[in-house]
């Protein structure tokens, strides 16, 4: 049987096949050529050939080696924020279901979403360097990439814990179990699903990010703001940043794929 | 929550008065992580990618000191002073590059120390209608900042494919804003500096009534944008540009025939085979300038007589001779330049490039000079101009 | 919570809310001027402003109605219609990957695709179908649309897929045993049950999207003016009254909004508690 669970028939599954593949191909055309340019000798000009390793070799050399640094610092920055936007997104998201006035709540998690990046950083930038005179600099990027990607985590628990079943919790309860153990042996388990993507989504959204890391990184370095720097050179950092892009690409594939089977098989 | 905000905005107002316009009394105060340490025998410094050679080996050879170079994105003018006024730049690096003119809000700020040029060797030999234009003087028999390079900046064409000349011989602006043969196939900056180039050319044909195309009023602005949404309209544009990289791009895939853009994209399309020419202007150039300061707070560190050192190398022969080859810049003492070609036996080819930017100073410079100085007085108003711009 | 939520609201809405204040004062660069006022909106509500806001809705609820339409019934296969194994993880991870590359590197790729001389007009040329290449695909609307498809597709996946992985397969069973066709199945037993998937999902790619400024300056060719750009070009220009002004307005518009649908479900649900309850299995 195709469908284990009944809702496709041949058709339907056949659309929603065709769906996914079009908006992949649309994804993945210009990343497949952006891997196949960083072989060219002429990245620009959207011509593969003719061929060249030179771009990864130079990567590796004198100053174009800098970008490892702000590699490993948006890593670093990345992997804080996800543990701290998960582990906030729990605490709040498991309980905003069981209040009454929740909206209100909500609303004051939700609402920074809406302002532009690039005020946000401005605005912490003023709060905290102008008003309260404290230095930037990492817990500032932290702080902004912690506001962005808090919103999305709790949603991604959220999504989970509406639907979460508290009688299970009760039951435990009046079985003796301790709060602790309750959420650790029950709620845990049943929240998973919405922590592991609260994870990736918190250290992607901070991987990536660069308006309010602008305004706020002190002497950090991240590695969108290294390659939003080397943009202002007025000599091409294109083939550079396509070998780059493609190195990450091929090593996130790997890493990300081990991660997804682990996972699955934890299952 | 209202309340305590108005009960505390008398204090508020004067520390973030503090903070955001007066980063040098900051200073004053001891830090809270504790200024960066002088290093004696390295130069920190920060600027533009543009400023760095292939590496900075000659630099170390030749001044014995180390370079220690972090590039920052200086076109971002609000980011930079920002960086400056704000992240309090000047305690980590003893150097900062800007474009020229991005400079006279420090100073004015008291962010910059003034330079005591006896101590450079090199500096007394540029010429004075580069040491005191428009975008490095501010009275007062002062200086403050030194000038890198400078350039005359115009657009690439398709000689060939227009049938018009090469350069030496000079084309005008209409080519690029205002020309039937070339509708849809031009390309222009996507930020103000597009605004500038309309008040330029309505200045430069009389048409409007403009003090400073690089400095414009709110008025003179709206004419100039009402120019330029005229010819948008008209459909002269195929697309604005805001990085380095989709010049290139539009010459090599062949989107566009004339674009303004700055002179290595030419270079490079060059080197990709195409038959490409930056243009000498018989009406205007778009003149600017990288200059250097020295932050306050290094004039107070020990390793200043180094500083100073490396700021003479870069008035230096070698980094105006290896710049000329590198992008085509005019570095501030050309003649020097020149010397240190010939002395280290540079083959023909490279000194003509170096002899090229001599003439270039003379034949691009003697017209009327446009200076663009990083940010105009009314940057709310180029903003709003530019906006209507891009939406029309 | 009670905790987190204190230190949130000082830490962070605290700053942001600041920004409110500034919002009503007159400021010229790198100072202000404390005087109450509203020069800021007057300045940022002009004609051309508000025209670029209003295509900056248009453009991006057109492409999130396309991300919905396109990854409900893929998210739906994902969860419901392949089993655990290797296509299905390496599916997933496609949808991870791109998260990691610089969104500005790869939308460039579209140019050498849709341009001029590019890869779909020689296409066409070489095999006759047009003599003149179609300059509409690069540098209008039209390009910027198709820019943002493929790198918001995942955004609106992953939250949909989970919440329809959530579904028990019996409960989708014993829909069908009790004669539900699959559509009934989908509309009355998987629909209702997916819709935070669904929600979170459009915030998920609407909000990161009216942020974009990548697509519209790079294949936008300067005529399709987005608000992310104002926003940058505002802060860029030091008008941070300016900037503070508008945002605040998105931000007043944005609470507005929530009142109403929060207002809109509480005269609903009269007869049903809660719409959270509702929706549990």
């Amino acid at each position: 049987m195709i469908n284990p669970a009944g809702v496709f028939s041949r058709t339907t599954a056949t659309i929603a096949i065709a769906a996914g593949a079009f908006a992949l191909v649309l994804l993945y055309a210009p990343i497949a050529g952006l891997a196949l340019l960083s072989f060219s000798t002429r990245p620009l000009s959207g011509i593969p050939w003719p061929m060249t390793m030179e771009w990864y070799a130079s990567l590796f050399e004198g100053d174009n080696a800098r970008w490892v640094e702000p590699l490993v610092t948006s890593v670093g920055v990345g992997l804080i924020v996800s543990a701290l936007a998960t582990v906030a997104a729990v605490v709040i998201g498991r309980l905003i279901p069981l209040l009454k006035r929740r909206a209100g709540l909500l609303a004051a998690y939700l609402s920074v979403l809406v302002m532009p990046g690039i005020l946000v950083g401005v605005a912490v930038l003023f709060f905290y360097r102008g008003l309260l005179d404290i230095r930037t600099g990492l817990w500032s990027v932290v702080l902004v990439h912690f506001v962005w990607a808090l919103p999305f985590a709790l949603l991604c628990i959220l999504i989970v814990a509406v639907r979460f079943d508290h009688r299970l919790v009760e039951a435990a309860r009046d079985l003796g179990a301790g709060a602790f153990r309750t959420f650790l042996d029950i709620e845990l388990p049943l929240l998973r699903p919405g922590i592991v993507a609260s994870v990736f989504f918190s250290f992607l959204l901070s991987f990536n990010e660069l308006p309010r890391t602008i305004y706020t990184r002190g002497g950090i370095t991240t590695l969108p703001y290294y390659i939003w720097t080397a943009s202002a050179a007025h000599s091409s950092q294109v083939s550079l940043i396509y070998a780059l892009s493609a190195i990450i690409m091929a090593a996130s594939f790997i890493l990300v794929l081990i991660a997804t089977r682990v996972l699955m098989r934890n299952n | 929550m209202a309340k305590a905000k108005t009960g505390s905005a008398g204090v508020s107002r004067r520390t973030m008065m503090k903070g955001l316009t007066a980063g040098a009394a900051v200073l004053a105060a001891p830090g809270l992580i504790g200024r960066a340490k002088a290093e004696t025998g390295t130069i920190r410094m920060m600027g533009g990618p543009t400023v760095a050679l292939e590496d900075w080996s000659l630099f170390e050879a030749e001044t014995g000191l180390k370079m220690e170079f972090t590039p920052f994105h200086v076109d971002d003018v609000g980011a930079l002073y920002n960086e400056i006024l704000v992240n309090e730049a000047g305690e980590r690096f003893d150097l900062i590059n800007t474009l020229a003119g991005v400079q006279k809000n420090l100073v004015e700020q008291g962010a910059v120390a003034e330079l005591d040029t006896g101590k450079l060797t090199n500096y007394g030999g540029i010429a004075d209608t580069v040491k005191r234009s428009p975008v490095l003087y501010q009275g007062g028999d002062k200086d403050w900042s030194i000038p890198l390079y400078y350039n005359a900046d115009s657009f690439g064409y398709f000689p060939e494919k227009l049938g018009l000349p090469r350069p030496p011989e000079a084309l005008d602006w209409d080519l690029l804003l205002n020309s039937e043969e070339t509708l849809g196939q031009t390309a222009l900056d996507g930020d103000f500096i597009a605004l500038m180039i309309g008040g330029m050319y309505l200045k430069h044909r009389g048409l409007a009534d403009i003090a400073d195309p690089a400095n414009m009023t709110a008025a003179e602005v709206k004419i100039a944008t009402d120019f330029l949404i005229e010819r948008k309209q008209a459909g002269q544009f195929r697309t604005l540009w805001k990085t380095y990289d989709e010049q290139v791009a539009n010459f090599v895939n062949g989107e566009v025939l004339v674009q303004r853009c700055w002179e290595p994209a030419v270079k490079e399309a060059k080197s990709k085979g195409l038959d490409i020419e930056y243009a000498t202007c018989s009406d205007f150039h778009i003149n600017w300038m990288h200059a250097t300061f020295m932050p306050v707070q290094a004039a107070e560190r020990e390793n200043v007589d180094e500083i100073y050192k490396a700021m003479d190398w870069f008035l230096g022969g070698s980094y105006a001779a290896e710049l000329a080859i590198f992008r085509g810049y005019t570095g501030s003492r050309v003649d020097l330049g020149l010397e240190y070609a010939n002395e280290a036996g540079w083959p023909e080819d490279k000194i003509a490039q170096v002899e090229a930017n001599i003439v270039k100073v003379d034949t691009k410079f003697s017209n009327p000079n446009y200076w663009i100085g990083g940010a105009p007085d009314d940057l709310a108003s180029h903003d709003a101009e530019m906006a209507r711009f891009r939406n029309a | 919570m009670a905790v987190l939520t204190t230190l949130w609201a000082i830490g962070v809405l605290l700053p942001i809310m600041s920004l409110v204040l500034i919002s009503f004062l007159q400021g010229r660069g790198l100072s202000f001027l404390w005087t109450f006022s509203f020069s800021a909106y007057a300045s940022v509500f002009v004609d051309y402003r508000i025209e670029t806001i209003l295509r900056s809705l248009r453009v991006v609820g057109l492409v999130t109605l396309i991300e919905l339409a396109l990854a409900f019934p893929f998210a739906l296969w994902l969860a419901k219609g392949i089993r655990e194994g290797w296509t299905k993880s390496i599916l997933l991870v496609l949808l991870v990957v791109p998260f990691f590359l610089s969104p500005a590197a790869r939308t460039i790729v579209w140019r050498p695709i849709l341009g001029r001389e590019g890869l779909i007009n020689s296409m066409l040329m070489g095999s006759g179908v047009t003599d003149t290449p179609m300059d509409w695909l690069l540098f209008t609307e039209f390009a910027v649309h198709l820019g943002l498809i493929g790198p918001y597709f995942p955004s609106m996946v992953w939250p949909i897929f989970i919440s329809i992985s959530l579904i028990d397969d019996e409960l989708i069973k014993a829909a069908r045993d009790l004669g539900a066709t699959p559509l009934q199945a989908l509309r009355d037993v998987v629909l209702p049950l997916s819709v935070p998937g669904i929600v979170a999902g459009v915030i998920f790619t609407a909000i990161p999207m009216l942020g974009d400024n990548v697509a519209t300056t790079l294949l936008g060719g300067g005529r399709v003016s987005l608000m992310a750009e104002t926003f940058d070009d505002l802060v860029r220009a030091m008008n941070y009254p300016g900037a503070a002004a508008l945002g605040s307005a998105m931000l007043g518009a944005f609470l507005v909004i929530a009142i109403i649908i929060v207002l809109a479900f509480a005269r609903l649900r009269s007869s049903a508690t809660n719409p959270f309850e509702s929706m549990k299995a």
